[in-house]
């Protein structure tokens, strides 16, 4: 099945970030509906060049980060290194010196003027190498799959990489909005529902895997999109900030 | 009976070894920049000689090896400058200052560096990517990675340095980008210039950033405090001292408005006083602004020229205009005159892009840091 078109992924304005998108995007090879949830299948391809048109804008110097696009970013090193030390300090993403890190977080991102929402929640989820998910189902025992959010009625803002090692996002590039038609969901289906009657109808439909670098991450679209994390490549464990907030 | 203005204390000397650079930075100030010409041992000389026989020198004073990339020159050539500033030299501390573009610096170097304590200052914009866009090789390649190399051999060999930052527009939306790069690259004293409106530089990219530059240096001054000033700025540390510890102001005040607090020579034995970058330009109403030459001339032969009372004069009314009508005086002292003449077309005149952003944006900035700060 042949991608169709979605939101589109750029530099965000005011990030210095090499796009070298041809080696950061990987096509899948659809869908695995399982009792516990969705999964990519597992080959992975390069992508061909109409579909690097399909899936990224050409960059421009634009004042703001669209709506409708998601945008490459990157953490300073402090900041991360904020983080470990929270870790080191504390042990756990808790405590003074993870709300500092938050902080740290947030005054980078408003002076970078990326569109951060009046409150949004910060976590950070570490995960052992080699699963194709890094989502739990709500058991903590079992990995989930594919999802719009980590919660009921949140929405991801933005997915960062607090590792040293490249990390990987799976996601559909087919928001929520453009996926209730195709998947004959109507306009107050829930979004899990709408997202299993895709998987299930479409399951050839091709999952796109974005390898993020150490610090490097990805501010989401407005529109929620379905996505998961990804550990098959790596040696060590994932660390991956989340930022999300109430889906309006 | 009639007085002259008061001439020194001499604070600077700045020594142009060659105009020569073998960099070809785009926003450079430096119009002979090909020229491979060098200070001779006879003109070194004749500088010494002449500063010491002056009654200017009245104290420590610094001698800047610059206007052109010093390195180009071997280290024997300044173990045998230093060694003519010593024979001449009347018991005064003479320190010795390279500000170097860093693409030279190898272990020889550094030996010299060692030998003669030299403060070393790296010009080096930020990451590569901003670094590489005005930092240029001739045939328009970076530099970055050949600064890196001088930098992480001068941190490898233990050796002190500081760095200039210049702030082009394009740099005021990475304050975190550059402050990361010098936490990771062991830079721990930086000064930021701005870009300035300077003879072959005749537009500057900050024109018209006021409040983006104020963003950065907020933004710039929350990461120092939060790195728990691991990184030093010049422009923080002298304005807040000025700001907080009660000292003299004046501390701020640019030496550039008094005559032969700052000599400059080139490297043909010319000299001037005041901007130092005033010496290769060239005005309608000045000249080469050039008020003698070490070889015929003492200084004090030089103060009595016409040239060099016009100079004096016209400065001295520019910073009277400011006295008068700018609220940050105290901090700043007159502004640079040639950056008054640059921008203004006259030394005659007041507020400059200059003042508006490494004085009084700077001062704004750190007063409304002020409550914040001795809440913390």
């Amino acid at each position: 099945m042949n991608l169709a078109p979605g939101f589109l992924l750029q530099v965000a304005p005011r990030f210095h970030v090499a796009a070298l998108w041809p080696t950061r995007l990987e096509i899948g090879s659809g869908i695995e509906p399982t009792p516990a949830g969705f999964f990519p299948r597992d080959a992975w391809r390069a992508p061909s060049a109409e579909e690097l048109d399909l899936l990224t804008a050409v960059t421009s110097p634009a004042e703001a980060l669209s709506p409708s696009h998601a945008g490459l970013f990157a953490l300073p090193s402090h900041i991360v290194d904020r983080w470990w030390q929270a870790v080191d300090d504390e042990g756990a993403a808790s405590g003074a010196a993870f709300e500092r890190f938050v902080h740290e977080t947030v005054d980078f991102f408003r002076f970078k003027q990326m569109p951060l929402p009046d409150s949004c929640s910060f976590d950070v989820r570490v995960s052992r190498a080699g699963q194709r998910s890094t989502r739990l189902d709500t058991s903590g025992r079992f990995l989930s799959g594919l999802a719009f959010a980590d919660a009921p009625g949140c929405r991801t803002v933005a997915w960062a990489n607090l590792g040293d090692e490249d990390a990987r996002l799976v996601y559909l590039n087919l928001p929520l909005d453009t996926l209730r038609p195709r998947a004959r969901a109507t306009s107050i289906a829930a979004g899990d529902e709408v997202l299993a009657r895709f998987c299930e109808a479409e399951a050839e439909y091709p999952l796109i895997r974005l390898r993020l670098g150490p610090g490097e991450g990805l501010w989401f679209p407005h529109a929620p999109i379905a996505h998961d994390g990804d550990t098959q490549e790596k040696l060590d464990l994932d660390a991956v900030l989340t930022l999300s907030c109430a889906d309006a | 009976m009639t007085t002259g203005p008061v001439l020194g204390p001499l604070d600077l000397l700045v020594l142009q070894p060659t105009p020569f650079c073998n960099i070809d930075c785009s926003y450079c100030y430096l119009p002979d920049r090909r020229n491979k010409n060098r200070m001779s041992e006879d003109t070194l000389e004749r500088v010494f000689e002449r500063v010491f026989a002056s009654d200017i020198v009245r104290g420590p004073f610094t001698v800047v090896w610059h206007a052109g990339e010093p390195m180009v020159l071997p280290p024997t050539y300044y173990a045998r400058a230093f060694a003519i500033g010593e024979r001449h030299n009347r018991g005064v501390t003479i320190s010795h200052s390279f500000q170097t573009n860093g693409t030279l610096v190898d272990d020889e170097w550094c030996d010299l560096i060692e030998r003669h304590g030299v403060r070393i200052g790296v010009s080096v914009d930020g990451p590569g990517f901003l670094h590489d866009r005005c930092r240029k090789t001739r045939r328009g390649g970076g530099t970055h990675a050949q600064v890196m190399q001088g930098i992480e051999l001068l941190c490898r060999r233990g050796i002190s340095f500081h760095v200039i930052t210049v702030l082009t527009a394009a740099a005021l939306d990475y304050p975190d980008e550059i402050y990361a790069f010098y936490v990771d690259n062991g830079i721990q004293h930086a000064g930021f210039n701005i870009e300035e409106i300077e003879g072959p530089n005749v537009h500057s990219s900050l024109s018209g950033t006021e409040e983006r530059f104020r963003a950065f240096l907020g933004r710039f001054f929350d990461l120092v405090s939060a790195g728990g000033h691991a990184v030093r700025v010049r422009e923080f540390d002298s304005t807040l001292g000025a700001l907080l510890d009660d000292s003299d102001p004046a501390s701020l005040r640019t030496h550039q408005t008094a005559p032969y607090a700052i000599i400059s020579v080139d490297c043909e034995g010319n000299f001037t006083s005041f901007s130092p970058e005033l010496l290769g330009l060239r005005n309608e109403q000045y000249g080469d602004f050039v008020l003698g030459n070490v070889h015929r001339d003492s200084f004090a032969a030089a103060s009595s020229s016409s040239a060099f009372h016009r100079l004096q004069r016209d400065i001295a009314v520019g910073v009277e205009r400011c006295r008068g009508s700018c609220e940050y005086f105290d901090f700043c002292g007159g502004g640079a005159p040639v950056n008054k003449l640059c921008e203004n077309g006259s030394f005659d005149s007041t507020e400059t892009l200059f003042c508006r952003l490494n004085r009084k944006a700077l001062v704004d900035v750190l007063l409304a840091k002020l409550p914040r700060r001795a809440a913390e």
